[in-house]
């Protein structure tokens, strides 16, 4: 298991590199120039000519890629072009922003993903089948962009309950300040036993992780119904049942636990491709994540940040495709063998 | 069996937790709610993008919102219409000598920074000095002056090379603002660290990176403070234009700023919302390429001059939002000669020029880059390529990030025959669009027509010689500069944009400036 993890790991090492060469080299291959943007609306000749030669576009691409590495090596991303900040720092403030968003919405969806997963599998082409198939069927036909204003109209403009946009309210902010331990706004209020921030974070979270977590819904409650269907067609559940076992038994024990392994991929897929695709809801919602982060980044050719974004992105996706699978030998101890 | 049981009994359990606790989120969500509704409601503006270069010396982007708050330069430009031409901010009188380059001002006393210090003579020239020998942003301004002293602890006097309107200078947007010598030496990092030490009536309090600015008054403001200003203003980012029209609406947010034509025209019909409208200093013109064929062409460029349809474009794309464009000096600047002589909207004309121009059939087809993301760009070029078409000049559209677009124009290979641009002026004079756009340039950098005429860039220079002492004698060499640019067809002159703010009636003391893309939120009571 141990060579396993550490073969994975060097294979990660080389694809992240690949990625990085890949991006580096495409975002000077971009026809337009970023320095102009970075200067503000009307800037001189002079001025992008000494900001580039600053910057070091005016070297050779290979020269400007050795030292992209050397600075990578040092733990650098550079500053961002667009915002004047270390790329770093940015990055890890956003994906912290992103990561509770994002957890939170892969809890809600598994959460109800799961048993209602099983709900349609064992009530097979029966009502509650239909019922819960209609449900994931809208989560991904209707589009991010127009569930979230339909909330935002509903939970904001009509009922008043909940907050439009935003982490938190800026006069909470203000009275209550959170202490950035974590950077989840969440954890870090229920640390400071900051009640009154801890309240105005989680009405904040509330329609970003209702938007997106309908948007995931689908794919984990469809899985979980397959997979679910499969394995209940099997001799071994033939077998259970003419034991008599309960229905609880069969479903949440004896079914639920061989489709764990296979579900497990789907859901950290999903974590990997929410952290990095969470762009429309970032962006609906104010929220200050790394989703939109990416898109104010690549709109303005902000190099240093879209390199910076692609190389965490991919190696928290990696990552998280290694953990699942790492899991696979605690879940399921044929593999090991 | 027992621990297949167990564990069942356990899953039971942590499902029950779990939807006790979505049950528990309900709860004190609507706790939240509650919380929002109470305590003092600050100014909420609703802005686009967060603040990117927080130097006063360096930014010259949208961050004008929080400059004109939280710092102040020597003089505000009045709106057009009023008594005089400025206000005074940190200058209270001025002069200039009969050879119009040494310019004296007289400095506010008893006027401190938000960092305690004091505003005086010294903070004012190395202000101004740290502003020049940084050369960023629109540092260019600047380009003229010689020399700042400060010959007493309240006077400053700019000395320059050549005759210049320091007094529209010093009132700039940009780059002309009043800086704490203590934070000037703590530098560019620092600023952009969210700081700000100006003598502005506001403070910048937080800045929660991504979300929001938040400005409280500076108590020991020297213009002093009434009851019923503004006392906290945030200054919340806010992408959407949707979601910044449910804040309106609302009541959340007391001033917008995205939306479209379309949905001011439906927010103008909500009573507790105002829309005023005002002079702007932008403007929109499409730039003909003078080096690249068929537009190298006198006569085709002159052609397409008389194929804009430039009522249509105004009344039925713009809808209200612009007027028709005379020349490039807009009619709220002064220097603007509504006499100039402009061409028509006439196909037949068009036609004839186009056959006399000696273009072949074969190569009269154009292409026009634009950016994308404007309606009014793409209906009104659409209309343009439907005109061209029937006078058989065919038309690639060429829709891009302004980025591109302006990379490709400052190079021959890639350049479109007509950009659009819109330009609006770092400080009160025609100077700046006749210069910036249109006079010739070693390396081209925004003439990006391409025009190299001599008589055009004497006459230029001329007027800026003259706009220090003799602004009369300086509007008319300009008005010739800009009769040429008709008659040279150098770009097809589309509109001037109105200034408008949106924002929750009970507002009072909303004025719209052309000279700063800003509210003053000291002026304003509710």
């Amino acid at each position: 298991m141990l060579r396993y993890f550490f073969r994975r790991l060097a294979m990660m090492g080389l694809i992240i590199l690949g990625v990085a060469t890949f991006t580096f080299v495409l975002s000077r291959a971009l026809p337009s120039s970023p320095v102009e943007m970075m200067l503000g609306s009307k800037p001189s000749a002079e001025q992008i000519e000494r900001a580039k030669v600053e910057l070091g576009l005016d070297r050779p691409v290979a020269e400007q890629l050795g030292r992209y590495f050397f600075q990578l090596a040092q733990g650098q991303f550079g500053t961002s072009l667009r915002t004047g900040q270390p790329v770093i720092e940015e990055i890890g403030r956003r994906l912290s922003a992103t990561a509770e968003l994002v957890s939170l919405s892969l809890l809600l969806a598994v959460t109800l993903g799961l048993p209602l997963g099983i709900l349609s599998a064992a009530r097979r082409n029966r009502w509650a089948d239909h019922l819960t198939r209609v449900l994931a069927v809208s989560g991904v036909a209707v589009p991010v962009f127009f569930l979230g204003i339909l909330l935002q109209m509903t939970f904001y403009g009509w009922l008043g309950w909940l907050p439009l946009q935003g982490r938190i309210d800026s006069n909470v902010m203000l009275d209550h300040p959170v202490h950035a331990a974590t950077g989840l706004m969440l954890v870090d209020s229920l640390l400071g036993g900051n009640a009154a921030a801890f309240r105005s974070a989680l009405a904040h979270l509330a329609l970003p992780t209702m938007t997106l977590m309908l948007a995931s819904l689908a794919t984990i409650l469809r899985s979980t119904r397959k997979l679910m269907i499969d394995v209940l067609g099997t001799d071994y559940m033939r077998t259970a049942r003419a034991y008599g076992a309960d229905r609880r038994t069969i479903y949440f024990v004896l079914a639920l636990k061989p489709t764990l392994v296979p579900l497990l991929t789907v859901i950290g897929l999903t974590y990997g491709f929410m952290l990095g695709g969470s762009v429309i809801t970032e962006v609906l919602f104010d929220w200050p994540g790394i989703g939109a982060y990416v898109v104010e980044s690549v709109v303005t050719n902000d190099y240093p940040a879209v390199l910076g974004v692609t190389l965490v992105i991919s190696t928290l996706y990696l990552s998280i495709n290694l953990a699942v699978d790492m899991l696979y030998f605690v879940l399921d101890p044929r593999i090991s063998a | 069996m027992t621990n297949q049981i167990f564990s069942v009994a356990k899953a039971g359990t942590i499902a029950r937790s779990l939807w006790l606790a979505l049950a528990g989120l309900v709860l004190a969500l609507s706790g939240g709610a509650a919380a929002m509704a109470q305590g003092d409601k600050p100014m909420v503006y609703a802005m686009y993008t967060d603040i990117k270069d927080w130097d006063p010396s360096i930014a010259s982007s949208t961050e004008v919102i929080l400059l004109s708050n939280v710092y102040e330069p020597l003089l505000w430009y009045n709106p057009n219409g009023g008594k005089q031409l400025f206000t005074p901010a940190l200058a209270t009188s001025w002069g200039v000598s009969k050879d119009g380059r040494t310019w004296t001002f007289n400095l506010r006393k008893h006027v401190k920074f938000h960092d305690g210090s004091r505003f005086d003579a010294a903070a004012a020239k190395a202000s101004l000095e740290r502003t020049i020998k940084l050369g960023k942003g629109s540092a260019f301004i600047w380009g003229a002056v010689e020399a700042v002293s400060a010959p007493n602890s309240h006077t400053l006097t700019i000395k320059t090379r050549i005759p210049v309107p320091i007094d529209l200078i010093a009132s700039s947007q940009y780059a002309a603002y009043m800086i704490s010598p203590a934070a000037m030496e703590k530098g560019t990092d620092w600023f952009n660290q969210g700081h700000g030490a100006g003598t502005g009536p506001y403070r910048v309090r937080q800045w929660n990176r991504g979300q929001e600015v938040v400005l409280d008054r500076f108590d020991e403001y020297w213009g002093g403070w009434k009851p019923g200003q503004v006392s906290r203003v945030t200054l919340k980012i806010v992408q959407e234009a949707a979601t910044q029209v449910q804040m309106i609406r609302s009541g959340e947010a007391d001033f917008i700023t995205l939306p479209a034509a379309d949905l001011v025209k439906t927010l103008e019909k909500n009573p507790a919302i105002s829309v005023d409208r005002g002079p702007s200093w932008r403007n929109t013109q499409l730039l003909l390429n003078t080096r690249k064929a068929p537009t190298d062409n006198l006569k085709f460029r002159q052609a397409l001059t008389h194929a804009w349809d430039y009522g249509t474009v105004v009344k039925g794309i713009y809808e209200g939002g612009a007027k028709l464009s005379i020349g490039i000096v807009p009619a709220t600047m002064w220097g603007h000669n509504p006499q100039l002589k402009t061409p028509a909207f006439d196909l037949a004309r068009a036609r004839q020029l186009v056959e006399s121009s000696g273009v072949a059939a074969a190569e009269r087809r154009i292409s026009i880059a634009y950016i994308g993301t404007s309606e009014e760009y793409k209906n009104s070029l659409l209309l343009f390529k439907s005109n061209l078409e029937k006078i058989g000049v065919q038309v690639d559209l060429r829709p891009g990030p302004w980025g591109k677009i302006w990379d490709d124009a400052k190079g021959r290979q890639n350049a479109a025959n007509l950009i659009t641009m819109t330009w609006w002026p770092s400080y009160a004079s025609p100077s700046d669009w006749l210069i910036g756009l249109f006079r010739t340039e070693k390396t081209i950098d925004f003439n990006l027509s391409n025009y190299a005429n001599p008589a055009y860039d004497k006459l230029v220079n001329e007027g800026v010689a003259l706009e220090g002492h003799d602004k009369s004698a300086a509007a008319a060499k300009y008005s010739a500069a800009q009769q040429l640019l008709l008659d040279d067809a150098v770009a097809i002159f589309v509109a001037d944009l109105t200034g408008r703010a949106i924002y929750r009636k009970g507002i009072q003391g909303v004025a719209l400036n052309p000279a700063y893309d800003a509210v003053r939120f000291y002026s304003l009571t509710r």
